[in-house]
């Protein structure tokens, strides 16, 4: 049985493709369209799916949309009824895209599809947000029964729920209802700290270690009204999302001290604070709910998702300090899992079908659910191209690439299938020499042209990563941080004399491209059975160096998707002053490319984030 | 080099074989050709319609040239069609804009104004607003339906 999920129409759309219970491939619409967090129509996920499948556009069985229109759009109805007068113009801006599309999802879907090529089945389900996020979290777990919690800024009505997941079942047991939610509260702290919402979030999460937390107490004072069991209810005096076009108001600006940051303008101490003191009361709420969702459901293991799931040092706290044995997090944590999971309930709970679970591995095949490019097709495009490079056999790949690395190189890494989620995960992604001292500022300034706080992201060893940091567990996605081994931390013993700040340009350790300014980083470990060239790749770099370990951040630029084709990768290695891009089994030295010239910048066709 | 055929996953995903700019140029004429096949025999119904019906000669023909040479443009003169385009969709858009808030906004005071007073007046509390000092908890049930039928709706 072959079940299409969709999530579209909010942010990130996203198709994914579910074959008896399988996920055989799933895709972000952004990495095709190279628009960033795209939300129309996922029309090239979807084709891509069906081919990836290899079926017939009328071979398809079912398929799930991620949420319930019609309650969302009651919801919004709702709100107004409840701030009219005020409220005018917010309606204005949401009301005409309602009426043109988002009530008319299935007619939507059906002539989508139409132009994919792609017959409509005669199922179609619609299962809650959360209910889809809770599904992306759990199915694909590896537990046969867990706790599930999903936290993010709003679906239908919800904002965070606790389920429980037994087997094949899910039952959503508890919910937390709009406007009170954590997703909107850290949202508007990135609206004031002047970086976009629904994109800035994580840039908040790294801001965040070279602040204190002096306004918790403002907040917990202020802002909202907080419970042992991690429920709470915002203080929408202080809020604009309710009536406005604004995340917050004049009456928040003067709780903080002046007015909201302008994007792009001088980052002052009073966004760090603020960014940590948010960070800090989140972390709270989250543990606070865990614990809640510990005691209702009598679980060992959690499963997270939902946008706020992406917030890793949460996530690491979690672990750390948290009831449960062991957390699993939904790697596309945000609405793009929302289109696995509505996929796998039309499985599971729909058609009633059995799911197993060994309590060890997961069924998301280390998020690699995108497309893959062959070697001939890589010889092929770079033949038609004339662009220079070199094939290197099966035994030279990984040492060579190693060799390169280990010569303070950045390198641009594609090979295998594409990431599903935010996180490149060593299909497409830009690694470079860890132990580098000039390497986070070399990546920041000269190949991501963003803000120079930016951390970097490492990828270790499974084996090894209780060598570099204070960890036990794999961390496949990315999505823990930990703190890095203390034996391996330089100049940790002054963290107390030397303002945060001005730690930016100390060398914190013997990994200094992956230690950020609080001496935590965000793990990624790779295994041999998910990603065996990219493993192979550290394990060439670690006989090479002794350092099973590299940077890796994604390929591409800022406000630019990440790459899916070998032209993306091709086009963003000559755009940026990255040294060499490996392209399947082909190395490409920038040395001996052809000139590379655009008729316009290309800065234009990307919108900051 | 041996001919190399793209494999299905590839040609969905990444068209590399043809050319962009020429995919895209050929898209836009086309699109630019259909569009004209449509609107002038519209336009020239328009035009019939003014002689025939009103009477209006001067105004039948204005409309039979511009609608022409809009047509030949796009045929001819595909940067002089494209200009023009602009112009109408961008004139379009600004109408549409002014006809939304001529029917909006009293549609958002006649549906929301009396249904905000009637909640006030009521005392009742839709968006759960207010804090509650005497609950010891926020989070609310959830009826945790699992039928096939919740799954089926929209609501």
């Amino acid at each position: 049985m072959n079940i299409l999920g969709i999530s579209a129409y909010y942010h990130d759309s996203a198709a994914t493709l579910v074959r008896d219970g399988k996920i055989i491939a799933a895709a972000q619409e952004e990495r095709f369209t190279r628009k960033k967090h795209d939300s129309n129509f996922p029309a090239n996920a979807v084709k891509y799916c069906i081919a990836e499948a290899g079926i017939a556009g009328h071979e398809l069985d079912a398929i799930a949309f991620y949420d319930k229109p019609i309650t969302k759009f009651a919801r919004i109805l709702e709100t107004y009824m409840g701030v009219a007068p005020k409220g005018l113009e917010s309606f204005m801006m949401a009301l005409p895209i309602w009426l043109k599309e988002k009530l008319w999802i299935p007619l939507q879907i059906e002539d989508s599809l139409a132009e994919c090529g792609v017959e409509m089945p005669d199922n179609l389900y619609f299962p809650e947000h959360h209910e889809s996020h809770a599904a992306s979290a759990f199915y694909p777990s590896p537990y046969q029964n867990a706790a599930i919690l999903t936290v993010d800024g709003v679906g239908e009505w919800a904002t965070s729920t606790i389920g429980h997941g037994q087997g094949r079942e899910i039952r959503i047991l508890k919910e937390m209802r709009f406007p009170h939610s954590l997703g909107l509260l850290y949202s508007a702290f990135t609206y004031f700290t002047g970086f976009k919402v629904n994109s800035g979030e994580y840039k908040l999460m790294g801001l965040a270690p070279y602040g204190e937390p002096k306004y918790v107490n403002e907040i917990y004072d202020h802002l909202l009204d907080l419970r042992d069991d991690g429920s709470f209810r915002l203080n929408m005096d202080y809020f604009g999302y309710l009536s406005g076009l604004t995340m917050t108001n004049d009456k928040f600006a003067d709780l903080f001290g002046g007015p909201a940051r302008a994007a792009e303008s001088d980052i002052s101490q009073r966004e760090m604070d603020l960014a940590r003191s948010v960070q800090v009361v989140t972390e709270d709420i989250v543990l606070k709910m865990a614990t809640h969702a510990k005691e209702v459901t009598g679980e060992k293991y959690l499963c997270l998702a939902g946008g706020v799931a992406l917030n890793c040092v949460a996530n690491g706290r979690l672990l750390r300090e948290g009831p449960f044995e062991d957390v699993w997090i939904q790697p596309a944590a945000g609405d793009a899992g929302g289109a696995l999971g509505a996929a796998l309930i039309a499985w599971h709970m729909v058609e009633e079908q059995p799911r197993s679970a060994d309590n060890k591995n997961d069924s998301m095949q280390g998020s690699y659910l995108g497309p893959n490019y062959t070697d001939e097709e890589v010889e092929a495009f770079i033949h038609a191209r004339g662009y220079k490079a070199r094939k290197l056999s099966n035994d030279e790949w990984a040492p060579t690439i190693a060799k390169v690395m280990a010569e303070e190189n950045v390198v641009g890494l594609l090979q295998g299938r594409m990431e599903f989620g935010p996180r490149a995960l060593g299909g497409r992604s830009i690694i470079g020499d860890a132990r580098s001292k000039k390497m986070q500022s070399t990546m920041n300034l000269k190949i991501k042209y963003r803000e120079s706080f930016r951390p970097f992201a490492p990828s270790c060893l499974e084996e090894r990563v209780s060598d570099f940091f204070e960890q036990d567990r794999p961390s496949p996605y990315m999505l823990l941080v930990a703190p890095v081994k203390k034996e391996r931390c330089i100049g940790l013993e002054s963290t107390d004399t030397v303002p945060i700040r001005d730690r930016i340009h100390q060398i914190r350790s013997d990994v200094p491209g992956i230690t950020h300014v609080d001496y935590s980083a965000r793990i990624q470990t790779v295994s041999h059975d998910t990603n065996p060239r990219y493993y192979d790749l550290i394990k060439a770099f670690e006989d090479l160096t002794g350092y099973g370990i590299v940077i890796n951040t994604s390929f591409n630029v800022r406000g630019e998707p990440i790459v899916c084709t070998p032209e993306d990768a091709y086009r963003c290695f000559m755009r940026t002053e990255m040294d060499y891009l490996v392209l399947g089994s082909f190395l490409l030295s920038k040395d001996e490319q052809p000139e590379w010239s655009e008729q316009k910048d290309w800065r234009e066709d990307f919108v900051l984030d | 080099m041996a001919e190399f055929e793209q494999n299905q996953v590839s040609k969905t995903t990444w068209n590399w074989t043809a050319s962009e700019d020429e995919d895209v140029a050929q898209k836009t004429t086309s699109h630019s050709h259909k569009k004209v096949l449509i609107t002038t025999p519209i336009a020239l119904g328009i035009a019939f319609f003014v002689y025939r019906v009103l009477q209006h000669t001067t105004m039948a023909c204005i409309i039979v040239g511009i609608s022409l040479f809009i047509a030949f443009s796009a045929f001819v003169m595909p940067s002089v069609y494209r200009s023009i385009d602009g112009f109408f969709q961008k004139l379009a858009h600004w109408i549409g804009i002014g006809m939304t808030w001529l029917l909006l906004v009293p549609a958002f005071f006649i549906l929301f104004l009396p249904g905000r007073i009637f909640f006030l007046l009521r005392g009742k509390d839709p968006l759960r607003l207010k804090l509650l000092p005497d609950e010891s908890s926020y989070w609310i049930p959830h009826p945790g339906v699992t039928r096939e039928e919740h799954y089926r709706r929209q609501h």
